[in-house]
This record gives C-alpha cells, structure tokens and sequence, in this order.
C-alpha cells in the first residue's frame, strides 16, 4: 500500500508485541495499602502489525484491548512483555527516547471531549505535538492544513473543542494525532462514542487518510462490525488474551473459537430472512471477575463446548488444522448462516 | 460524509474571525457588567488617591489647625484629633493597601498553584515532602509569627512595606496549594492529560500548560480572597503596631485608629472602612468576573 513490496524492510513487522502481562493491583483500603490481589487486565499477550496494514483488536468491556493500547505507548507500564517498534525494544527506554518514539506513533481516543483539553482552542491543541517536538516551518499553516485534511475549515481553529459536534471533535482528535506524520496511529474506540450516522464519516475518513498517508492502525473496538470495515487482520479478546486471529475473512467467515462464534452471532444481518434463519447463541452470565480467572481456558465458565480438559489445561493460540490461530481445545470452524449459504 | 457538514458551525463572517484566546477572554470578561463596574472603580478610585493631594490641597502627612472636625468642604472625610486630614490619609491608606495586597496576592497565588500543581501531578515523595510544609504552614499561628517578623521591620525602617508584603504572601500560599492539588489530582486522571503524555509533552508542559490552566477558575477566586485576606491581614498587623509604621497608613490602620471613636466621630471609622469595604467588594467581584471568562463552557449556560 504506502510502499512497494520489493523492499527487504517489509519483513519486519512496524509493531511486534510479546507475551506482554499487565497486572493491576488491588490494595486494601486503610493507612497501610496491601496488596490484596492482581487484576490480570492482560495476560501474555503477542501481535504484530505491518506497515500499512489494519489490525482490528475486539473485545468486550474489560478484556484489555485499551489496556494494550497503552501498554504499547508506555503511557502505562507493562508488567512484562516486550514491545518492539520498527524492531527496537521500547521497554527500558529513558524519557528522552520515549519523547522521540512517540512522534511515530500516536493515538486518537474514545472520547473526543474527554480527550481534547477544554481550556484550548483548536489551534492551539493541534499545534502543540508540533511545539512539543520543536518542528521547524510555519506551524499556523501546517494547522491548517490538518484541518483541511480532516475535513474542517481552517477558520474552526480559533474556536474550543465545546462548540463542535461529536464528529467534528473526533476529527481534531485525529488532526492532533496526525501532526508528527507518524508511522503508527492507535485508534482506541475511535467511533464508540459517536451516533451511528457519524461513525461511518469518521471511518471513512480513517480509511482516506491511511491510503493518502500510508498510515499503520491499531484499531481497537468492541463493535465487530465496525472492525470489519476497516481491518485486514482481526484479533478476538477476552479476558486478557487473545483468543482467535486471523484475516478478516478467517475470522469473520469461519470462526473457530465459540467466543468469536457468539460474539459473530449477536451482530444483526440486514436482511431479515438471512437474519431469521441464522443461528443465535447467546452466553449466558457475565465475564468472570479478572482478578481470579478461571483455571485452564478463560471461556470454559460460559462455553456450551467446555469439557474436564478445558478446566484442567489452558488452550494455546494455535492454528490446529483450521487455517487461522485459535485458542481453544474444540476449534470448529463454524459457518453462522448455516449449510443453506453455500 | 455522514459528519455534520462544517459549513453550520461557520456562522456569519464576523464570527470566524481569528480572534487569539484572549482577546476572548477579555470579550467575555466585558459582557460581564458588574465585574467591568466594580474594575472601573477600581481603577478610578485608584488612580483618584494620587489626586487626592492636589485637589483637596491636603497631604497625608499635614497638619491642619481643624481638630477632630466633621466632614466638610475642606476635609471631605473630616479631620483626626490632631488635625490630619481623613480623605488624605483614606486614599493614600487605599494605595497602600493595594500595594500590599497586589503583591501579597501575586506571591501567594504563584506559589500556591505551582507547587500545588507539583504536588497533584508527581504525587509521592515530593507530594508527602510539599504537603508537611503545607501543613505546617496551616496550622502555624500566623499573626504571632508576623509580629516576630514584624519587629524587624521597625529595625530596618525604610522598605518595611514591601517587606511587610512579601513576608504575608510567604505564609498566604498553603491554603490555595491545598486546593489546587486537590483538583489537579482529579484533573490528572483526565484524558487530555494521557493525551498530551502521549504527545511526548514534559512535566513542566503538563503543569504549566493543562493543569494549572484547567483550574484556573478556583485559583482566581482564591487569587481574589488573598486579596480581601491580605488586607485585613496587615490591617491586624497595624493594629498591633508591626508592619506599617506612621507617618505611613494603610486602610487598615485607620480603620483601627478610628474604630474606638465610632460612636462619637463616626466619620474617624466609618469613612475609610467604607472605602476598604468598596475596595473589597469590587476586587471580589472582578474576580467573579475573571473566573466566568476563563471558563469557557460557562459562556453556553448564559
């Protein structure tokens, strides 16, 4: 896409991440803070992503995708695990070094008022990445042209992020992200907190911008079919692990992991008669607390597959004969609309 | 595109108009009526005590031959037991008061919001070590400390004003280092604050451009009460004989001076607190002023 394929660079991933384990701590209440126990919001886990590609990261409330998300910036630090950028290790960087590698790569939240700063104007929020890093040129014009480049008018600069629209807020959320031209834009829930009518605009224009500039994304979401749209490889969490991953079709056509299978389940299909037809499987009860997993498979308390093994053994993420990595004991390949599609 | 398209928030060409923050900030600061009434005598009083002498013909130091007489066309605000003239001493007791409480405010608020800021963002050891100064500086008696500090200021004479001022503004800030790091710990939990991390931007950005911005509001409040507060500080002060020495006054020592002849010579006490209490009142109100248009989501609720 942004470069052509002959080049050796390719082989090596933009972003590579490692058996990467966040533990939270729980302490008690009170003057002296004990430890009580660890929330384990992720645990072990290992992706990768080329330049110029889309990995989508799905889960649901709690399963660690943000928690990832900001692990690999090392705005939180990781418990252990290595995160490599463009094959250098960012664990163990001083802050200086930190402050050059978060030039490259940058990330646009969930929550665009939230993450705007109330107290400046657009000018000035989308300036100061290019203050930060000292870039030399005219930064009035640059500011402008990264508003034109998401698709606002310069004259919106002088303006603070509360009179603008959900959208429009996400749009300088993006603009502010794109400043430094980095390689890798971490997109966490970029459209969760945007009306539906609004989200597929924001989208396209991350599509836009990843072909014009050649951007790598880390999508995260808990919407599968938003991540549909917009992503080449998938990866399925729950519970701090990544349980299935693979190509958007692999995934999105025959998924082996009954979590995935459930969670394909519950999107709607418009088109009632498909819709009625096809198979619903609803899990019943909540995630189990975080803090004390369930031994062996994380799923097995809500999967109708779970057997003794599954209690005793913890599934790796392997690719056992279905042509994508599952972790699971039971993977089958399941097609949701049933044998009628074909 | 699905977007609100950009053109309705555009408006009428005045309104797109590049305006920098501050002459925003000025703008809403001038819909405020009050706020600009109370600056506007402010400023006017302010500047009046310096006309003070040549208009009345009486200086704060002169002594007239009308002793303990009521106000008048000759003494406005009538005339103390020996003779000195009450408008004189009143407004030249304003400029000093003001002095003092400009520059009372002005170190305390500094050193109030960024050590408070230092201590909500790096938390820890330098939150534990601030915060013992903090609590000591709370719970010393600080008018008992003032007068120690304050005998040395009969011994320097000369510059003992601002010495005076600077000593107060020392002792002032705890309380609003207290309230700011109270807030910058909830404000760092923001997401804008992970965001400008995420950007690369320092400590000292972080502080000085998000934190302390963001809490603005409380600071000029609090900013405007060490304004009240410094006043009636060294008005204490003056009372007890430290601090400000005669020939020189302060709203506050006349106040004080006057306050035993209330009954009998009301305009001893009752002028110049007038003007001490004018001069309380339009700082307050500025500030409310001030703290409306720092905010600028408060502009919507209006």
């Amino acid at each position: 896409m942004s470069s052509p394929a002959d080049l050796p660079v390719e082989t090596t991933p933009l972003l590579e991440v490692t058996d990467l384990v966040k533990d939270f701590p729980i302490r008690s209440k009170g003057a002296i803070r004990r430890t009580v126990g660890m929330v384990q919001a992720v645990n072990g886990v290992s992706l990768h992503i080329n330049r110029g590609e889309t990995l989508g990261l799905v889960g649901e409330s709690g399963s660690g995708k943000s928690t990832i998300a900001r692990c690999i910036l090392r705005l939180i630090q990781p418990t252990s695990g290595s995160v490599r950028f463009k094959g250098q290790e960012l664990a163990g960087l001083s802050r200086r070094q930190l402050q050059a590698m978060r030039r490259n790569m940058q990330i646009v939240y969930q929550d665009p008022m939230a993450s705007l700063d109330p107290r400046m104007t657009v000018s000035a929020i989308i300036s100061e990445p290019l203050r930060i890093h000292r870039t030399t040129g005219d930064i009035g014009a640059r500011v402008g042209e990264l508003l034109e480049l998401v698709g606002l008018r310069p004259e919106h600069g002088n303006r603070y992020p509360h009179e603008f629209s959900g959208g429009q807020r996400q749009r300088i959320g993006i603009a502010r992200a794109l400043a430094l031209e980095p390689d890798l834009l971490i997109l966490d829930e970029p459209v969760s907190a945007l009306d539906v009518s609004i989200q597929a605009g924001v989208l396209n224009l991350l599509e836009d911008l990843q072909r014009q500039l050649g951007l790598t994304y880390l999508f995260v979401a808990h919407d599968l079919s938003v991540v549909r749209h917009i992503s080449d490889r998938v990866a399925v969490m729950y519970l701090g692990r990544i349980v299935e991953t693979g190509t958007g079709p692999e995934v999105y056509e025959t998924p082996a992991h009954p979590y995935t299978q459930a969670l394909l389940s519950a999107v709607p299909i418009p088109d009632p008669k498909l819709e009625k037809r096809r198979r619903r499987i609803v899990l019943e009860g909540d995630a189990p607390n975080p803090a004390s997993p369930p031994s062996g498979c994380r799923f097995r308390t809500r999967c109708w597959k779970a057997e003794s093994i599954c209690t005793e053994y913890d599934p790796e993420l392997l690719d056992l004969g279905i042509g994508h990595p599952v972790a699971c004991h039971f993977p089958t390949p399941d097609d949701l609309m049933g044998s009628e599609q074909g | 595109m699905a977007d609100v398209p950009v053109g309705i928030l555009a408006g009428t060409p005045s309104q797109t108009e590049a305006r920098s923050q501050w002459q925003l900030v000025l703008r809403r600061f001038l819909a405020h009526r009050l706020a600009v009434a109370a600056g506007v005598v402010l400023v006017a009083a302010y500047l009046f005590s310096y006309l003070a002498e040549p208009l009345t013909g009486w200086g704060y130091k002169d002594l007239s031959p009308d002793l303990s007489q009521g106000p008048s066309g000759d003494h406005w605000f009538g005339t103390d037991t020996i003779g000195h003239d009450m408008f004189a001493q009143s407004m030249r007791g304003l400029r000093v008061s003001v002095h003092v409480s400009v520059v009372v405010a002005a170190i305390a608020t500094v050193m109030g919001s960024v050590l408070g800021a230092v201590q909500g963002w790096f938390r820890g050891r330098v939150d534990g070590a601030l915060g013992l100064l903090v609590d000591f500086l709370l719970i010393l008696p600080l008018l008992p400390v003032l007068m120690v500090l304050g005998t040395r200021t009969r011994a320097s004479g000369g510059s003992s004003l601002m010495f005076v001022a600077v000593i107060i503004g020392l002792f002032l800030w705890a309380p609003l280092a207290r309230v700011v790091r109270g807030e910058v710990f909830s404000i760092r939990e923001k997401e804008y604050i992970e965001a400008a991390e995420a950007l690369g931007a320092s400590n000292t950005r972080i502080i000085f451009r998000h934190l302390i911005p963001n809490v603005m509001s409380s600071i000029i409040v609090y900013a405007t009460l060490t304004v009240a507060t410094a006043i009636l500080l060294e008005t204490a002060l003056a009372f007890l004989g430290f601090g400000i020495q005669p020939p020189e006054v302060s709203l506050g020592s006349l106040v004080d001076e006057g306050r035993d002849a209330a009954r009998t010579r009301w305009w001893l006490f009752y002028l110049p607190g007038a003007v001490l209490v004018v001069l309380v009142l339009c700082v307050n109100f500025m500030g409310d002023g001030l703290r409306d248009a720092l905010d600028p989501r408060r502009e919507q609720r209006r």
